[in-house]
């Protein structure tokens, strides 16, 4: 019993060496200042946006068919 | 701001400026015509109205709205600390340029027969147009998004010039809306 307490308490001590690795700072609230609305997709291709717009004329116009109809009701 | 102090902070008179304002001017006027040539066959279609919707390409709101655009990505860029070489993406140029289109008056970018005009299509326009600006820009699988998904940004659209959300929040719904529905998320 007193061996398997000693096995559970090994990790803590690790653990307890381990905290001031791990652990960040607490950020400042300047930080925040630095905060930005960054890029999140890739770079847009024009002339690739006006083929997917040939490409998906029909399917859009029927979209937009259904819209008008959900609508009219 | 006037534009006169807008195009000293932005070099609205640089050659590079005039090539953007150019290369936006004409991919409005492609996706534009495009609008009306599908609300004009939609019109045909459901009401028998032949050749009821064009786009007014000469339509003076359309520099406006370009020139705007401009604006309100230099604005963007700088707010956002964007270095000089890096260009903005897919939901940011969707987003700015619906809230460009959507604060001039979308509607007089469209001319409709005398019939359309005293309907509900000259009010839907304008949503319509810019709801296919953002599925071209950010190539929506259009046949998957959901119906009512759809129908509420459009609803969003309609009651933009009451509403105004911010620009980040719509850049925001748009990119959600692109990894849900687009074709290459």
């Amino acid at each position: 019993m007193g061996k398997n307490k000693r096995t559970l308490l090994l990790p803590m001590d690790d653990g307890q060496s381990r905290t001031d690795k791990l652990h960040l700072p607490f950020p400042s609230e300047q930080m925040l200042d630095g905060l930005r609305m960054k890029n999140n997709s890739p770079v847009f291709d024009e002339m690739e946006a006006l083929r997917y717009m040939e490409r998906t004329d029909k399917q859009f116009k029927e979209r937009m068919r259904n819209f008008v109809s959900s609508i009219s009701k | 701001m006037s534009f006169s102090e807008l195009d000293v902070e932005f070099g609205f008179e640089s050659p590079d400026f005039e090539r953007k304002f150019l290369q936006r001017k004409n991919f409005l006027i492609k996706v534009g015509e495009h609008t009306a040539r599908i609300l004009s066959d939609l019109i045909f279609d459901l009401h028998g109205e032949p050749n009821a919707v064009a786009f007014n390409f000469a339509s003076q709101y359309l520099d406006t709205i370009v020139r705007r655009y401009i604006e309100k990505v230099a604005r963007f860029r700088l707010d956002n600390d964007f270095d000089e070489d890096h260009r903005i993406n897919f939901s940011k140029i969707a987003g700015l340029l619906a809230v460009a289109i959507l604060e001039a008056d979308p509607e007089t970018l469209f001319r409709f027969s005398t019939r359309a005009q005293r309907s509900a299509y000259p009010k839907l326009a304008g949503p319509i147009f810019v709801y296919r600006l953002a599925t071209v820009i950010l190539q929506f699988s259009v046949d998957k998004i959901d119906p009512m998904a759809e129908r509420d940004l459009i609803y969003c659209f309609f009651r933009y010039p009451d509403i105004k959300a911010d620009v980040e929040w719509i850049i925001y719904s748009l990119r959600m809306l692109q990894i849900a529905y687009g074709e290459k998320e």
